[in-house]
């Protein structure tokens, strides 16, 4: 790749690096998973750069492997290992300790997107996270614009309906 | 429609919001996206033997294999066990689906293969300590070597001779697809080869290094 090529792919990963990793994080719920997700996006994107540098959106791009990747790794099951010298320091290191029911808040949201199915979650992150429009989701997804609707709509519907079934058992508690 | 927007919306912040730091650098990513990029031009099992490339790029391709040979001779003692002069079996230890590792850009902290010995340019040397056992049927040999996490498939190829049957473990380093690290572990694997006469009386030799291996005959010690 040609060194000025080269600095703007630099300075793109640099921009998109954690943008990416929070919405690989989202869609697939395991930070360790999100990172190869991204390391596997940008990888990618370096092979295509010489013709996405030229687009008018690079990250869509990223965005499009990401799903792809994240679809992709969902029909394999594979399981890759990444090798660190440290082990990773625990989540929100170097901040202050968060509230203990912000906890429990936290992990009850985060197992309310876990359950629901790789597909519909990827619907609500790419349309209510991404901003993407019907039609993009549906493009990325290589899905049409009426299965989004409606995973969307499933999706909405299977959150609506844990949050209240939980809200009924802590009634019940008190 | 702007609720449930917001709504979904601070769900999903929430949920990503105290994510722990990244170990993934730019400098990391784009020196894996350089070597990967690097080994598209090593030839693949199928692409090795059948080129059809367009003219534009044969020249490349043609360089690119050129060093891929060089770069793993492993693969020439393959080709050199395909001498005609013994009759070749192998068998390959089947199922292996760990990402390999990167053999020009190795892991330092990563174990690499080895029977009990290193791994010599993807041939492993076996060593004194590994135990060749011979099936009852007197055939089917089978050595269990360690190696680690992230390996190519390896294989026992067995060569017969008239004085003795030369054994080979090998490693296929060649479709490599692990991204950027390996675990710190070794594992066991079984090797096995089947030989196309029974073995008699000859001796079993490591074919790299030409030392006679220790035989473990499972028809000697069966009990009666």
């Amino acid at each position: 790749m040609h060194a000025d090529a080269e600095a703007l792919y630099r300075e793109f990963v640099a921009a998109e690096l954690h943008s990416l990793l929070r919405t690989a994080y989202l869609l697939c719920g395991s930070w360790h998973t999100a990172e190869d997700l991204v390391q596997t996006t940008f990888v990618a994107l370096y092979r295509a750069w010489s013709r996405v540098e030229t687009w008018n959106d690079p990250r869509a791009y990223a965005r499009r492997t990401l799903t792809n990747a994240f679809l992709s790794a969902r029909r394999r099951r594979a399981s890759q290992e990444l090798l660190f010298a440290e082990l990773p320091a625990a989540s929100g290191a170097g901040q202050a300790a968060p509230d203990e029911s912000d906890l429990v808040e936290r992990e009850r949201q985060r197992e309310l997107l876990r359950r629901l199915p790789p597909r519909q979650r990827a619907v609500l992150v790419l349309r209510y996270w991404e901003d993407c429009s019907v039609a993009e989701t549906a493009e990325l997804l290589g899905i049409s614009t009426g299965t989004v609707k409606s995973q969307t709509a499933d999706a909405l519907c299977a959150l609506r309906r844990t949050l209240a079934v939980e809200a009924a058992k802590e009634a019940s508690h008190d | 429609m702007t609720d449930e927007r917001t709504e979904v919306r601070s769900l999903l912040d929430a949920v990503s919001a105290d994510l722990p730091p990244t170990r993934l650098t730019v400098e990391g990513i784009c020196a894996e996206a350089r070597r990967r990029r690097a080994r598209r031009w090593l030839p693949t099992r199928t692409r090795s033997r059948s080129i059809s490339l367009p003219s534009g790029r044969a020249v490349l391709q043609a360089l690119a294999l050129a060093v891929a040979v060089a770069a793993l001779p492993g693969l020439i003692t393959l080709a050199l066990l395909r001498d005609g002069s013994g009759n070749e079996t192998s068998a390959s230890s089947g199922g292996v689906s760990a990402p390999v590792p990167d053999v020009l850009h190795p892991p330092a902290a990563a174990p690499r293969a080895g029977g009990a010995g290193p791994l010599l340019q993807g041939v492993l040397v076996l060593d004194a300590g590994v135990v060749v056992e011979l099936a009852t049927d007197h055939r089917t040999l089978s050595v269990t070597v360690r190696v680690g996490a992230c390996h190519g498939p390896l294989e026992l190829r067995a060569v017969s001779r008239r004085a003795a049957v030369e054994i080979t473990a090998t490693e296929d380093a060649r479709d490599l697809a692990y991204s950027a690290g390996c675990p710190a572990s070794l594992m066991s694997e079984t090797l096995t080869a089947r030989l196309d006469q029974p073995l008699g009386s000859r001796p079993i030799v490591d074919g790299r290094t030409g030392r006679a291996m220790a035989i473990l005959d499972r028809l000697a010690v069966r009990p009666s």
